[in-house]
């Protein structure tokens, strides 16, 4: 389970402790944990002109994830939940915080050390197509990773590996020898799939793996990714903005909104009772393809603002429909609203019932 | 200019649903396309990339058209607008009868491409998926909307912009005078897709085709925007042709649901038969395959899953083209001949020889 994490060194982290030390999990049991994270990106005015500004992508975001567990991280545009895959992965350089790896803190590694470290994590994207190299066949592509990483013995072993490898995602052997553009968007997320999978990694972090797949292709690859988790106790960051997708795979969501952690829960619990306003409002605001369905939504007013100028206090609160004038003073703490739950609004209690 | 005869025309009435969906079932229709057959020519010779596909479309009523990647639900709509890329696509063979504004009927396949022009944007308007790259980057929102009043309306400039100000502040963007002023990189995407909406909207056309207008927008946006167009169809007769992969949106906006998979039409009917419902084992594994809010699998070990892959259009089975992925195929039937779209009772069509057979079956 996910758990709001207050770095058990009191001396780093910024916020009070506000965690039971029953509901941290054990340092073993952990396999990431994510304290206090920022990230900004410097920001000119068009034509280089004016001052330069700071877009906040990531504001103080802190949770853990256990060994074999997947971990959804929700959140619409802006919400930051890609920046924080590659942060995890040290793809981008955090502004403040930590990403500790298997007990490690990433940011203390050398380039060295970094790279065999990214031999334990690894990373599904979105769009398989551009993701592999066109001029390679399949079997290149995926006994690359093996030979950037000092897998397997000599080229013989490695095509070996290759083929169990595509097995093991479900694709014929004879695709080994195909190129990239001879596959279809299924077929080529499930080589992206084998690539992450090449090198044994520990962590996987997949950023909207199946988002630009149709549903039928859709399906197929989260049962992919389902029985690689059931063999190997796979540990996930689910990214996606898709719910009901996070509902069915996620053992835990974060869910995250304009760069800050509106709430962690336990899934069934998530769903079944959102906590906050927020969370309340996006479950109400997805179709579901049922048109005798009668359901209440709650309809947010307003657009996303701008990480650049966020609000103050909460971030949430120009759309909430329970905010008070008192949530423009301060950002509201994440605290334990049950077990495994925590939340980020200081109108919480009223806003289920009033919303629900 | 052609008549266009039909018995059923003659019942006026409009009924609605409990939800106050207008069911136009009983209206006379504003376009019908029939027996649809469209042809690109490409470097591997030339393919079918839609045929066969027939449906009605009435005022103030809402057809969704489903269907995965390569499906033809975007070909269809760019064959209804004649925009199908000169030289390469061409609609084959089929009529697509439009009921002008004259109360007379134009099949839009024989029209001459001259006339094309005064329908597009007048009579039948389009938004696409990415507002981005349909509007003009160079010119202000004002402009670009008033551009469609003056070319088809012949307004002036000051009535012209007056009329884009007063579409803006019906797809609610607050403040309409200010922004006619705006540039579209100026807008979010949900403020890029009302104005599309609003540049659609503005000569008040008779039918607005959808091609995934929410598709890339985040679920609270999306929210708003169905919200809007289910308000405008409220205040107008618009007819909508609304494309879209997405089963939780047709579920929200439309009253006939058009599923097509390869080419074809394989089920039409009411949103409640399709997705409640469901006949052609397509249409139920697709429906089977979504992961949903209200149905957790969770606890289940897999998703359900349609074995294989769409076929390309090249490699289309010859009769039955869902067979190879089927759980109901059979050999000696299903690749005997090429299945019909057969009428049933309900005023609904499926193509399908077994459906009678499979219908208490479980899901697909």
């Amino acid at each position: 389970m996910a758990a709001a994490y207050a770095a058990s060194n009191g001396v780093r982290s910024k916020r009070p402790r506000m965690l039971d030390q029953a509901t941290a999990p054990a340092a073993q049991d952990v396999i990431l944990a994510i304290e206090n994270l920022r990230k900004s990106f410097p920001v000119t005015a068009a034509g280089g002109v004016g001052k330069a500004a700071l877009l906040k992508a990531v504001e103080d975001v802190s949770f853990t994830m256990r060994r074999g567990e997947v971990v959804g991280l929700v959140g619409e545009s802006g919400s930051g939940k890609s920046t924080i895959g590659k942060l995890v992965l040290r793809l981008l350089d955090a502004s403040g915080g930590r990403v500790v790896f298997d007990g490690v803190d990433l940011n203390t590694l050398s380039r060295g050390e970094l790279r065999r470290m990214r031999r334990r994590m690894q990373m599904i994207f979105q769009d398989p197509f551009s993701s592999l190299n066109p001029y390679f066949r399949i079997r290149d592509i995926l006994a690359e990773a093996l030979v950037v990483h000092d897998i397997g013995s000599g080229r013989e072993d490695r095509y070996a590996r290759v083929e169990r490898l595509l097995e093991l995602v479900g694709l014929p052997v004879s695709f080994a020898t195909r190129y990239p553009h001879e596959l279809s968007g299924g077929q080529r997320q499930r080589v992206g799939i084998a690539r992450a999978l090449a090198v044994e990694p520990a962590l996987v972090v997949a950023d909207e793996a199946v988002s630009a797949l149709d549903v039928s292709n859709q399906a197929q690859i989260l049962n992919v990714l389902m029985d690689l988790r059931a063999a190997f106790g796979l540990s996930m960051l689910f990214i996606s903005h898709n719910m009901a997708v996070v509902q069915n795979i996620a053992d835990s969501v974060v869910v995250l909104y304009l760069g800050r952690v509106m709430e962690i829960a336990p899934t069934e619990a998530l769903f079944a009772a959102p906590h906050h306003p927020y969370t309340i409002a996006l479950l109400s605001s997805i179709p579901i393809p049922d048109p005798e369905l009668k359901r209440r939504r709650i309809a947010l007013t307003g657009e996303i603002p701008s990480p650049i100028d966020p609000p103050s206090g909460c971030v949430f609160r120009t759309r909430c429909p329970v905010a008070l004038p008192a949530c423009a003073e301060q950002v509201p703490a994440l605290r334990a609203v049950g077990e495994g739950r925590f939340s980020a609004c200081i109108r919480d209690e009223a806003a289920a019932s009033i919303l629900a | 200019m052609l008549a266009y005869p039909n018995n059923a025309d003659a019942v006026p009435a409009t009924v609605t649903d409990a939800e106050g969906r207008a069911d136009a079932a009983a209206t006379p229709p504003l376009l019908r396309v029939q027996d649809l057959r469209v042809e690109f020519a490409t470097d591997r010779g030339r393919i079918i990339a839609v045929d066969d596909v027939s449906f009605t479309l009435r005022p103030a009523q809402t057809v969704g058209i489903v269907g995965e990647s390569g499906c033809g639900k975007s070909v269809t709509s760019l064959a209804i607008m004649g925009l199908l890329a000169a030289g390469t696509g061409r609609v084959a063979s089929g009529e697509i009868m439009l009921r002008r504004r004259s109360g007379a009927w134009s099949d839009l396949v024989k029209l001459p491409r001259t006339q094309l022009p005064d329908i597009r944007g007048d009579e039948i308007a389009m938004i696409f998926q990415e507002p981005m790259t349909s509007l003009n980057p160079l010119h202000t929102v004002g402009d670009q909307i008033a551009e469609a009043v003056f070319l088809h309306r012949g307004a002036g400039r000051a009535e012209a912009l007056e009329r884009a100000a007063e579409m803006l502040a019906r797809v609610g963007i607050p403040q309409p005078r200010q922004r006619l002023g705006a540039y579209p990189h100026e807008l979010s995407g949900g403020m890029r897709q009302r104005v599309m909406i609003a540049m659609a909207l503005s000569c008040e056309p008779s039918i607005l085709i959808a091609d995934e207008p929410t598709t890339a927008l985040d679920v609270t946006i999306q929210a708003q925007i169905i919200e809007l167009f289910r308000s405008l169809q409220d205040s107008s007769q618009m007819a909508t042709l609304f494309i879209t992969h997405d089963l939780g949106v047709i579920a929200e906006v439309a009253h006939r649901v058009l599923v097509m998979y390869a080419g074809q039409v394989v089920e039409e009917g009411s949103v409640v038969e399709i997705l409640k419902r469901p006949k052609h084992p397509y249409t139920r594994g697709l429906i089977a395959s979504v992961p949903r809010l209200d149905r957790p699998e969770r606890g289940q070990a897999r998703f359900f899953t349609i074995p294989g892959q769409i076929p390309e259009p090249g490699r289309r089975p010859p009769a039955c083209r869902f067979m190879p992925r089927c759980a109901h195929a059979e050999v000696g039937i299903c690749d005997a001949a090429p299945p019909p779209l057969e009428a049933l009772p309900d005023g609904g069509s499926i193509r399908c020889v077994k459906w009678r057979s499979i219908e208490t079956a479980p899901h697909a």
